[in-house]
């Protein structure tokens, strides 16, 4: 992965003046995404606004690596994430949105590492951003790895835990816009210590609580660490309302699996992710999900 | 079909973990083919012999086995025999296996491995004729050594055998002189018993048995005949008396009537009677005149019935009378005659009867005799029987053993003498090298499969939402990113080439063996 994220830090500056171009020019992006400013008159951040930083995302880089991009339109992986995001676009904004609380905030884990949270959860933030009326905030929380940050080849900086431990901080100081329209990112941040401690405040929760109330239309994505890695996911589970946990096919025991999930709250709505799968289930869809 | 699919998948599943298999097959490998490639060489030496069951193995082998046990078991009890304790340390000692050992523990191993190692078998029951082939077999790391045990088999072998045939047949003789002795004995005893009997039972013998029974029937018609003529004379005698009687009736009567006494009595009576009536006419029964007579009567009475009465043939006056009758005379002659005649012929039956009643008695114990001479006949004949059949054995084995089944004329031929191998008979390292490896193979399957069954994971949407009992929103095809494939085909890479190392190994261990390369001296 060392190579693409040199690659993608190289294209990254000649993107980044791309856009802020673009912004200035106000050209409409790709997707038919409406004008910038419709959605909110001036406050803490909007999306798609002049947010103080933007990192443009090296698409091709991420497609030789496998991730989704917003040209893909039609390939299994596509298909795959349509089918994925539906339910948690229902529980975020549809019926069920009336019993699952915060349902806009979901977090992407797993039970052990290498299982690919990091991996569904920017393909989710990707595929969501892609509806026409939903924008999506893609939050790094593992501070440990900050893997979001350098899959995506964002350069290190501030963060989600900085701004939980600077309370003088503001959100557009930190969050980043992409050349995904709809699509912001917060990394996890510079500081690594208690961090636990950081998440389970009440800045965190203050923040959480802006995030989710502020626009009816957003849906929060954190990627988190693994479940038995660290405390850090219990403390997230608690606050989001939706849980996706990925399990790897043929490579997670089942026993492990059984208790990453055993240690969550059961109020909340959990769904599973089967990963690298061999054969596209595509017959098996899920059952119903919801609140449980 | 889906067990072809269950298998496919556990196949896909040791793929997917093929490091641990290969891992697992080399560390399996490298130990057991360095063991395998240590592993001293085994020399076997074979030798053929063949013996005659009769003769060598009935009496080697007897105490060990019933008759018809031996020829089925022979290899095995002569592993028996000739493997004792006190022969295997002779090999041992022959062969100088015990300069090695420092403990009697140590040597104790060697007697248990020679024990081990020496085989004898054979004496395959297609062959009719009772003579058999049998071989000894022993393997040792030295080729030489291995020879010279077989060769100290084989002659502890013959020694054996012949030693226990000359002591068989050592039994053999003492046994029969002594029954011999016995039975002359026994012999004597019953002749003895059977002149006893015969001398005190002279008369009584079966030949004579005929002459009595003749007898017997003479006595007996010759009683009946004299009992015949007894009875007819006491008829006779019977007949005679009473014409006897008779004439003595008549005579006294006629002489009683003449008998001048008598008359004049009867004229006094008459007289008497007479004035009697007289009386009577005038007086009455009271009368003493007539009482008096009446008395005088009666005595006169009395007295003619005395008179009357001595006329008979007991008074001088009968026997007067009688003698003078003729006819009385002559039939008093003819009673005495038949008297004698009765006499004699009452004798005679006595007699008779008494020889009857003998021979009878005789006659009834001789059966009896008979009986018992024909027991002692028999017993005699039977012990007589006996003592020349010991006789006759005894002669036998003195003339076999005489004329050659000589135990040192035994049939051992030595059909395949022991030789020193040149190339040793194992071990077969080329079915262990490759018994290794299929070992360490399916030692990393194997692996891999426990940590499937213990470790399950999942690889379908209804098995994992099953389980955990949350729903499965979806699933994710695994994505071949370039990268990934890069990756995959280095460690792919990696994998074959290690993988042909160890096959390489694995056939230059076998081309050794095929051409007969010696690997242990390159070790040495």
């Amino acid at each position: 992965m060392s190579s693409i994220e040199k690659a993608i830090e190289k294209a990254n500056a000649e993107k980044k003046k791309q856009h802020l171009e673009q912004q200035r020019r106000d050209i409409p992006s790709r997707e038919g995404y409406a004008e910038p400013d419709t959605h909110s008159p001036v406050g803490l951040e909007t999306p798609g606004s002049l947010t103080d930083r933007y990192e443009a995302l090296n698409f091709s880089m991420l497609k030789l690596a496998g991730y989704l991009t917003p040209e893909d339109n039609n390939s299994l992986l596509a298909e795959e994430f349509r089918r994925i995001k539906r339910p948690i676009l229902q529980n975020a904004f549809g019926a069920p949105a009336q019993i699952v609380q915060n349902g806009n905030l979901v977090m992407v884990t797993s039970a052990v590492p290498g299982e690919g949270k990091t991996f569904t959860a920017i393909n989710l933030a990707i595929s969501i951003a892609m509806e026409l009326e939903k924008t999506v905030m893609l939050i790094d929380g593992d501070s440990v790895m900050s893997s979001v940050s350098r899959v995506l080849g964002l350069s290190s900086g501030l963060g989600l835990s900085d701004i939980l431990k600077n309370s003088n901080m503001r959100l557009n100081d930190v969050l980043i816009s992409t050349n995904v329209p709809k699509l912001s990112i917060l990394s996890a941040g510079s500081n690594k210590q208690h961090v636990t401690e950081l998440f389970s405040s009440d800045s965190m929760l203050n923040l959480v609580s802006d995030l989710s109330h502020r626009y009816s239309d957003r849906i929060i994505i954190f990627d988190s660490p693994p479940l038995t890695a660290s405390s850090e996911a219990r403390v997230l589970a608690d606050i989001v309302g939706q849980i996706l946990v990925v399990v790897e096919a043929n490579r997670t025991s089942q026993s492990l699996v059984q208790d990453a999930l055993n240690s969550l709250d059961d109020s909340k709505a959990i769904g599973l992710i089967l990963n690298k799968c061999l054969k596209s289930d595509v017959k098996n869809y899920g059952y119903g999900y919801g609140y449980r | 079909m889906s067990d072809i699919t269950e298998y496919l998948d556990y196949l896909w599943h040791i793929w997917q973990r093929r490091w641990i298999v290969l891992a697992a097959a080399t560390l399996v490998c490298v130990i057991g083919w360095s063991f395998v490639v240590v592993l001293p060489d085994q020399y076997q030496v074979n030798a053929k012999i063949h013996v005659d069951t009769e003769t060598i193995l009935k009496p080697l082998l007897q105490g060990l086995a019933v008759d018809s046990d031996i020829t089925k078991r022979s290899a095995e009890l002569l592993q028996k025999t000739l493997l004792t304790r006190s022969n295997l340390e002779k090999i041992a000692r022959s062969t100088d296996m015990d300069l090695n050992t420092k403990t009697p523990s140590e040597f104790e191993d060697v007697i248990w491995g020679l024990a081990e190692r020496i085989h004898i078998s054979g004496g395959s029951q297609r062959d009719r004729r009772q003579q058999q082939i049998y071989s000894v077999t022993y393997t040792d790391i030295e080729a030489k050594r291995a020879k010279v045990v077989v060769d100290e088999v084989l002659t502890l072998f013959v020694e054996e055998s012949l030693g226990a045939v000359r002591k068989d047949t050592n039994l053999t003789q003492d046994f029969l002189n002594k029954q011999i002795v016995e039975y002359e004995q026994k012999l004597r005893n019953a002749e003895e018993r059977l002149k006893e009997f015969k001398s005190k039972n002279i008369g009584l013998m079966p030949t004579d048995g005929s002459s009595y029974f003749v007898q017997l029937n003479q006595e007996s018609t010759q009683l009946s005949e004299a009992q015949l003529n007894l009875d007819e004379a006491l008829n006779r005698r019977k007949e005679l008396k009473r014409q006897l009687q008779d004439v003595i009736k008549a005579a006294t009567k006629s002489g009683k009537s003449a008998s001048p006494a008598i008359e004049a009595i009867n004229q006094r009576i008459t007289e008497m009677e007479k004035k009697l009536d007289e009386l009577l006419l005038q007086f009455t029964e009271e009368h003493p005149d007539v009482v008096s007579v009446r008395r005088i009567l009666d005595d006169l009475e009395q007295k003619k019935k005395r008179e009357t009465r001595k006329i008979t043939s007991d008074t001088a006056e009968g026997i007067a009378l009688l003698d003078n009758n003729p006819v009385y005379q002559e039939l008093k002659v003819a009673l005495g005659e038949e008297q004698t005649k009765i006499a004699a012929l009452q004798v005679r039956v006595n007699m008779y009867r008494d020889n009857v009643v003998r021979l009878e008695d005789l006659m009834g114990t001789i059966p009896k005799v008979e009986a018992e001479l024909a027991k002692l006949n028999r017993d005699y004949n039977v012990i007589h029987n006996n003592y020349l059949e010991l006789v006759k054995r005894r002669e036998s084995a003195k003339i076999s053993f005489d004329a050659g089944s000589n135990p040192d004329d035994v049939q051992f031929k030595i059909i395949d003498p022991p030789r020193v191998p040149l190339r040793p008979k194992g071990p077969n390292r080329l079915v262990l090298f490759t018994g290794i490896l299929g070992a360490g193979i399916g030692v990393g399957v194997g692996i891999v499969l426990l940590l499937l069954q213990l470790k399950p994971t999942f690889n379908s949407i209804r098995g994992l939402t099953k389980k955990t009992g949350f729903p499965v929103i979806g699933t994710i095809s695994l994505v071949t990113s370039s990268t990934a494939i890069a990756k995959e085909r280095i460690n792919l890479l990696i994998f074959g080439v290690l993988a042909i190392i160890l096959c390489s190994v694995y056939a230059g261990l076998v081309l050794t063996q095929l051409m007969n390369i010696n690997l242990q001296q390159y070790l040495n």
